[in-house]
């Protein structure tokens, strides 16, 4: 393929990165404002609510899947390396490539099987605040279908980037938790 | 079941990441059962594996770590830990256990520490004249006080998979890592002589630790908040964890003023990113849990289990030996979210308390972090420090078996990891 289209793929991913990172980070947010007014609710107010426990599980749902596609175009996603360090960089690559496809399969799948939770969801309701399930449940099909789409777009992923030693550290900082 | 067993263990092997491996071995277990009945079933276990209040903690404590991280405090904590044991014989040595301990109480996570100190502590051990590999070796040893001391994120993760207090573990894990931590001195103080360390012509100042308690004051009582707390039962483990991001982020921002607008969104962006890592694991082994609860594979594996021997001190030492190999070639975090239904059904079976069975679970895990050939914090140091593996994993020995066996006198006296929790009422 066209260097320049390869470029331009890898480049595009990038941008849908920077904003879901943006997104994640802004939902993350708000889930500590929202933890934070309920202690101050329950602790100082005494007002007895209840609902911010509710809105903060939804959030944090929606900013950790939309953060899975970002493992995905990070190449952050943990699996052993045995394999994959023992043979020659041709049969890596298409070791590698293998396994996008194992993932781009299973994140459809979710996808696919998300989208009809999601239909679903328009007939159940939210314990507290008594809304459509469908708003938390689309977070399932969204992230698997941006997921999907960025282990697509690794494909396209210039070489150097996975040769960089010290994005191994950070790889291994984020996957053990930090 | 066996095409299930074959797909999770060859996707394992070839290297797909687990949070998919997770994932597919469940779908083909829910083929399995059901045909394409049960396929739906996926995404529901997907979104219900997360919709768990308690698993908020776990993004919170990363947050403060972060800030707190950013906050230079690693420094003023190096220098309070030199201050109270810097002018013994390997002093460096011993300030380096001293500090994880203090950076235990605001962190959860041994890679960090282990990265943090590699960085820091090692090039001045160096410079003080300890060999590299022994400054890694006493660095790794010490980066897995980080989450057995609370709060763990290990433990959050237990608590909410398997409804045990999450109060509770952390108190259970205050003993055991405060063991780990002086046997690791004792380590070092055994072997200082015969190892020519270094001993500072300084001698203990109380001038010299107040003025090092006065800086990093604010730091050490963020584990007093967090933990306070939560023991005393005032707040949940998710709102001491806000609070302490709270915490962090006013001492952060006010007091050592070293965080800007930037920090703040490249944290956040690692806390989310660091979170969506785990959570994909935690969302897709629901999948695989589910077909593993309707097979009754945690009843089969415990059958297993007790038809080797019904000796319950067998028994535990199996399931050590398990989880210290799994955790040798496995992301931790993975390994329990697997391993946990699995074995906890196993040790209520054989009396165990289920705070005791998880804080034994967690610290075999975290102690499989610094095992060769691939323990995560080996790993790191190495990148870090540009030592090699083997060198480190050699002048780790002492301390590896040091913390086995402190290992074993958790897993087998439950008094000792049931002190705190019992005198607290947990």
């Amino acid at each position: 393929m066209n260097s320049d289209l390869r470029s331009a793929l890898w480049a595009f991913a990038g941008k849908i990165n920077w904003g879901v990172e943006r997104l994640c980070a802004l939902l993350i947010a708000v889930l500590v404002l929202d933890i934070w007014f309920g202690i101050i609710a329950r602790y100082v107010l005494e007002l007895g609510i209840t609902w911010t426990e509710e809105l903060a599980r939804y959030i944090m749902i929606w900013a950790a899947l939309l953060a899975v596609s970002s493992g995905a175009h990070r190449r952050e996603h943990i699996g052993l390396d045995f394999i994959g360090r023992r043979v020659p960089d041709r049969v890596r690559d298409v070791l590698q490539t293998g396994i996008d496809c194992l993932g781009i399969g299973f994140f459809l799948f979710l996808g696919f099987y998300g989208v009809t939770m999601t239909v679903d969801g328009a007939n159940q309701f939210s314990m507290i605040f008594g809304m459509t399930m469908v708003v938390p449940y689309m977070a399932v099909p969204v992230a698997a279908f941006l997921a999907a789409l960025q282990i697509f777009l690794t494909q396209f992923r210039p070489r150097h980037v996975d040769d960089d030693p010290f994005q191994d550290i950070e790889k291994q900082i984020e996957a053990h938790g930090g | 079941m066996t095409i299930v067993i074959i797909i999770f263990f060859g996707l394992i092997f070839i290297g797909v990441p687990i949070g998919y491996v997770l994932g597919i071995a469940g779908v083909a277990g829910l083929v399995q059962i059901g045909g394409d009945n049960f396929l739906a079933m996926a995404a529901t276990r997907f979104f219900g594996g997360l919709n768990l209040f308690t698993f908020m903690a776990m993004p919170f404590f990363i947050l403060a770590g972060e800030i707190m991280n950013h906050s230079g405090i690693t420094q003023k904590l190096a220098e309070f830990a030199d201050s109270l044991v810097g002018y013994l014989r390997g002093g460096l040595a011993h300030s380096n256990m001293i500090a994880s301990v203090l950076f235990a109480g605001m962190t959860g996570a041994a890679v960090a520490d282990a990265a943090a100190f590699g960085n820091t502590l090692v090039p001045a051990m160096e410079k003080k004249g300890y060999s590299r590999p022994f400054a890694c070796a006493v660095t790794a040893a010490g980066s897995i006080i980080g989450p057995t001391i609370p709060p763990s994120n290990l433990m959050v993760i237990y608590g909410s998979l398997m409804g045990v207090s999450i109060a509770g573990l952390f108190a259970a894990g205050i003993l055991p890592g405060l063991l780990i931590a002086l046997i690791c001195m004792a380590v070092i103080a055994a072997f200082g002589r015969r190892l020519g360390l270094p001993k500072s012509e300084q001698g203990p100042s109380l001038k010299r630790i107040f003025k090092a308690f006065r800086s990093s004051f604010l730091a050490i009582l963020m584990p007093v908040i967090i933990l306070g707390g939560i023991l005393s039962g005032i707040v949940t483990p998710t709102e001491a964890a806000a609070i302490a991001v709270f915490y962090a982020f006013v001492i952060g921002v006010f007091v050592y003023r070293a965080i800007t607008v930037d920090d703040v969104i490249h944290m956040l962006v690692r806390t989310a990113r660091i979170t969506g890592i785990v959570f994909l694991i935690i969302a897709s082994a629901s999948i695989l849990g589910w077909w593993m609860t309707f097979m009754q594979i945690p009843q089969i594996i415990a059958a297993w289990f007790l038809s080797l021997s019904g000796n319950p001190n067998v028994i535990i030492a199996l399931i050590l030996v398990l989880l210290l190999l799994v955790g040798m070639f496995m992301d931790i975090n993975a390994a329990l979210i697997i391993l946990a239904p699995v074995l906890a059904p196993l040790t209520l079976e054989i009396g165990m308390n289920p705070v005791h069975a998880g804080i034994m679970i967690v610290l075999a895990l975290n102690i499989s972090l610094m095992t060769p050939p691939v323990g995560a914090c080996l790993f790191v140091l190495s990148s870090v420090t540009g030592e090699s593996i083997e060198k480190i994993s050699y002048s780790l020995l002492p301390f590896l078996v040091a913390e086995v066996a402190i290992l074993a006198l958790v897993a087998f006296w439950s008094d000792l990891t049931m002190f705190i929790p019992g005198l607290l009422g947990l």
